[in-house]
C-alpha cells in the first residue's frame, strides 16, 4: 500500500480509536449541540428564520471544524515529535511529500468525520426549511478547503517549532483573526483595507457564501471568486506546510 | 564496510554540535559509541540517517551517501531511536505491521519476532499499557524488521531488567556472528560495550578522541585493571617481587592499590594465590575499576584539544 | 408563513413627454400591527432593495422583480418607491398588504435527540474503549455509529420529514 494511505489510515483509525482524538470529536459535537439547545430554548432565537438558522449552523460546524483541523495539525507533527513517535517516521523510507500528504489526508478524514457528525445538526435545526441541501453542500465546497487550510496551516507551524504549544497558540490566533469580522468595525469593513481584508479572508468568503446562497438565494456562479479563494487559500498554506515538512524538527 | 564517516562536523541552531567525528564500522561487527552525555553521540547517529546534514566531512552508510539516498539507504537499517515512541492505542503485533508495511512488508514474521524479544505474552495488550522495558523490546523488534544489514541501536538496554539485558545482548551477538550484521551501539554502559563490542570509538565534546577494536584500545592505552587491596600490616612486604604487568602502590597505612596492566599474562585469582605466598598479609580486596572505564574517564576527562591528534 | 418567500412585481411607466434621468426606485415594508406600526429594516427580508436606471424613455416601462423572505409574523405593506434626478416629487405604487403566521423553525423533537444523541454515542464509543481497549475493534465501533445513524434515519422516518429537507 502506498505510504501516504498507510499514514493517511493511521491517522484516521485513530480518530476512533484514541481517546484523545475521541474527547475533540466529542467536544465538537457539545458545541454544536449547544448551539442548537440554544436555539430550542430561546424564544427569540427558535423564532429565527429557517435559512437563518442554516446559514448560523454551518458557519458554526466550519468554525469547529476548524479549530478541530487546528488542534489535529498541531498534533500532526509536533505532537508525535513529543511523543517520540516522529523519530520512527522519519527513519521509515517515506519522503517528507509523502508524510505530509499522509498527514493531510488524516485531518482531512478530521474534518469528513465532523462534517458527518454535524449532517443531524443541520437536519435538526433545518428539516423544515428549503435550505438545508444548499447548505449541505456549499458546506462540503466551501468549508472543505477553509478548513484543511487551517489545518495546513497548523502543520507547518507544528513542523517548523516542534511544540504542541506554540503552534497551537499561534495557528488559534491567526484562526480567530480570520473568524471574527467584528474584530474590525462596520466603519473599517467599508475602508480599502477592510474590503481587502474582507476579499482575501478565506473565512469571511465561505461566510459570505453560505450568507449569500442559503439567506439569499443567490446563484452558484456568483460565488465562484469566493471559491477562487478559499482554494488559493489551501494552495499557499499547502505550500508552506510542504517547506515545512521538509526538514521537520524532530529532536 | 557499512559505516564510513570522516571528519564529521555539524552546526545546530549556529552552534557547533560536531567538529571532527569519525566512525568505521565493518560487517559482522559490534561498535560501541561511547561519550558524556551531550557528547554528540545522538546526533552522529542523525548524521548517518541523514536526518541532518552536516557541514563538512564524508558519510557513506551501506556504501551511500545518507543525504542524497536516504530512502533507499534506510531500506536497509534498522535503528532503535534515543527515545523509542509507539502510538499507544495500537496493538505491538498491529504497530509492527502497520510500521513494516511503510517499509514495504516485514522480512520476518513479526509474531515469531515478539517471541524473539520477549514480548509473545503482551501482543495482545495496547501498546499504551507497556511498561518502559517492554517498549523497549518492541523498539528492537521494530529495528529487526526489515532483517538489517546495519542496527543502529540508542541505549538499546535502557529500562532492560538483568534478564531484558541478557536477553538482548544475546540476540545482538548472535545477529552479528551469524547475520553478519553489523551493530552500532551508542551506550553509557560500558559493560554492555565490554561484553559485546569487537570496535569502540569515544566522543567527547563533539570529537572522536578515540577510536578502534577493544582489544587494541585497551592495549594501546594502557587499560588494565585495579584492586584496592587491605592487608593487616603496614605495607606489602619488604623485597616483594610482582609478576610481569602487575604494579602496586601504598595508598595509606594498610591500603594499597595493584594494578594489572592490560594484555598482562595474569589472572586476578592466580595473582591473590601468588600473594598470599609470598607473604602478603590480604585481608580484602575491593575491584577499583580499570579497563575501558579508565580509558573512557582518560578519554573525556578536561579538555580534549590536545589529545585529538595524538589518540587518532 | 415564516420562512416562505414572496415575490413582488413592479412596472414602472414614464408618461410624460420627457425621459427621466437617474430613477431610482426601491421597496418599502412597513408592518401595520394596531400598536406595532413601524417601517422594517429589510436586512433580512431581502436582498434586493433597491433598483437604478441611468435613463427612462418617454413611454418605456421598467419592470422589476422583488423577492422577499418572510422573516416575522405580522401584518404588513409594501410599497414601491420611485425617484428621479431632477425631480423633487416621490411616486409611490398603491400598497400590497399581507400577514405573515408564526411558525416555530426550530423544532425540539428534532432537535433534543441529536443534541443529546450525538455526544452520548462519542461517549459510549469512548467508554467502550476505555474498558475494553483491545476487544472492540474498529469494524465494531464502525457498526455502532451505522446504527446511530440508522436511528436518525427511522426517527425522521417518524416525523414524517425527510432527513435532508422540504
Amino acid at each position: 500500500m502506498n505510504p501516504v494511505f498507510l499514514i493517511a489510515r493511521k491517522e484516521a483509525g485513530r480518530l476512533l480509536l484514541d481517546q484523545w482524538a475521541l474527547a475533540w470529536l466529542l467536544a465538537f459535537s457539545a458545541v454544536l449541540s449547544g448551539f442548537a439547545l440554544l436555539l430550542v430554548s430561546n424564544a427569540e432565537l427558535s423564532l429565527l428564520d429557517n435559512a437563518q438558522v442554516v446559514y448560523m449552523m454551518a458557519g458554526t460546524v466550519m468554525s469547529a471544524g476548524a479549530i478541530v483541523a487546528v488542534i489535529l495539525g498541531c498534533d500532526a507533527f509536533a505532537g508525535e515529535r513529543e511523543r517520540c513517535t516522529l523519530t520512527p517516521l522519519l527513519l521509515a523510507p517515506v519522503s517528507s511529500r509523502e508524510l505530509l500528504l499522509g498527514k493531510a489526508l488524516g485531518v482531512s478524514a478530521a474534518w469528513g468525520a465532523a462534517y458527518l457528525l454535524a449532517m443531524p445538526y443541520l437536519w435538526a435545526v433545518g428539516a423544515g426549511g428549503q435550505d438545508l441541501v444548499q447548505a449541505i453542500v456549499y458546506l462540503a465546497l466551501f468549508g472543505t478547503p477553509v478548513v484543511l487550510g487551517f489545518g495546513c496551516l497548523a502543520m507547518a507551524f507544528s513542523a517548523k517549532t516542534g511544540n504542541v504549544i506554540t503552534s497551537l497558540v499561534t495557528s488559534l490566533i491567526i484562526l480567530l483573526l480570520a473568524a471574527s469580522p467584528l474584530l474590525i468595525g462596520p466603519g473599517l469593513r467599508g475602508t480599502v483595507i477592510g474590503r481587502m481584508f474582507d476579499a482575501l479572508n478565506p473565512f469571511a468568503a465561505a461566510l459570505n457564501t453560505f450568507d449569500a446562497v442559503v439567506i439569499d438565494n443567490e446563484t452558484f456562479t456568483k460565488q465562484l471568486v469566493r471559491l477562487t479563494v478559499t482554494f488559493v487559500w489551501l494552495g499557499i498554506t499547502f505550500a508552506v506546510a510542504y517547506c515545512a515538512a521538509r526538514r521537520p524538527r524532530f529532536r | 564496510m557499512l559505516i564510513e564517516a570522516d571528519h564529521i562536523s555539524i552546526e545546530l541552531s549556529g552552534r557547533p554540535v560536531l567538529r571532527d567525528v569519525g566512525l568505521h564500522l565493518n560487517e559482522g561487527e559490534v561498535y560501541g559509541l561511547l561519550g558524556p552525555n551531550g557528547a554528540g553521540k545522538s546526533t552522529t547517529v542523525h548524521v548517518l540517517l541523514g536526518l541532518y546534514s552536516r557541514s563538512s566531512g564524508s558519510v557513506r552508510v551501506m556504501e551511500q551517501d545518507p543525504e542524497l539516498r536516504a530512502p533507499a539507504m534506510r531500506r536497509q537499517v534498522g535503528v532503535l531511536p534515543e527515545r523509542a515512541g509507539f502510538y499507544g492505542w495500537m496493538r505491538p503485533e498491529e504497530y509492527l505491521q502497520w510500521y513494516a508495511a511503510l517499509f514495504g512488508g516485514a522480512r520476518f514474521s513479526i509474531p515469531g519476532l515478539l517471541e524473539r524479544v520477549g514480548l509473545a505474552d503482551a501482543s495482545e495488550r495496547p501498546i499504551g499499557e507497556f511498561s518502559r522495558g517492554m517498549r523497549q523490546r518492541l523498539g528492537i523488534a521494530r529495528a529487526l524488521l526489515q532483517a538489517p544489514k546495519l542496527l543502529i541501536l540508542d541505549e538499546p538496554t535502557n529500562g532492560l531488567d538483568p534478564r531484558g539485558r541478557r536477553e538482548i545482548h544475546d540476540l545482538l551477538r548472535s545477529l552479528a556472528r551469524g547475520q553478519n550484521t553489523g551493530v552500532l551501539l551508542c551506550t553509557h554502559l560500558l559493560d554492555d560495550v565490554g561484553r559485546l563490542c569487537d570496535a569502540v570509538g569515544i566522543i567527547h565534546r563533539g570529537r572522536t578522541v578515540l577510536e578502534g577494536p577493544l582489544s587494541e584500545v585497551l592495549a594501546r592505552k594502557g587499560g588494565g585493571r585495579s584492586y584496592r587491596v587491605r592487608l593487616e600490616t603496614e605495607g606489602p612486604p619488604e623485597n616483594a617481587t610482582l609478576p610481569t604487568g602487575v604494579h602496586a602502590r601504598t595508598l595509606s597505612k594498610r591500603w594499597c592499590l595493584v594494578h594489572i596492566t592490560a594484555g598482562a599474562p595474569t589472572r586476578p585469582s592466580r595473582l591473590w594465590k601468588y600473594l598470599l605466598e609470598t607473604g602478603w598479609r590480604i585481608v580484602e580486596i575491593h575491584d577499583a575499576g580499570g579497563g575501558l572505564e579508565e580509558v573512557y574517564l582518560k578519554c573525556t576527562r578536561g579538555d580534549d584539544s590536545a589529545r585529538v591528534g595524538d589518540e587518532r | 408563513m415564516m420562512g416562505d418567500r414572496l415575490r413582488f412585481h413592479s412596472v414602472i411607466r414614464n408618461t410624460g413627454p420627457k425621459p427621466v434621468e437617474g430613477l431610482t426606485t426601491w421597496i418599502n415594508l412597513l408592518e401595520v400591527d394596531p400598536g406595532n406600526e413601524q417601517p422594517m429594516d429589510l436586512e433580512d427580508w431581502s436582498a434586493h432593495k433597491a433598483v437604478t436606471r441611468a435613463e427612462l424613455p418617454p413611454g418605456k416601462t421598467l419592470e422589476s422583480e422583488w423577492l422577499m423572505r418572510l422573516i416575522k409574523r405580522g401584518v404588513y405593506r409594501v410599497v414601491i418607491c420611485v425617484a428621479s434626478r431632477n425631480r423633487r416629487r416621490v411616486f409611490t405604487s398603491p400598497t400590497v398588504e399581507f400577514r405573515v403566521t408564526q411558525k416555530p423553525v426550530v423544532q425540539s423533537r428534532r432537535i433534543l435527540p441529536v443534541a443529546f444523541g450525538v455526544p452520548l454515542m462519542i461517549g459510549l464509543i469512548m467508554l467502550l474503549r476505555r474498558f475494553c481497549p483491545y476487544r472492540v475493534s474498529e469494524t465494531t465501533d464502525t457498526l455502532l455509529m451505522l446504527c446511530v445513524a440508522f436511528f436518525f434515519f427511522l426517527m425522521s422516518r417518524r416525523s414524517g420529514a425527510h432527513p435532508l429537507g422540504g
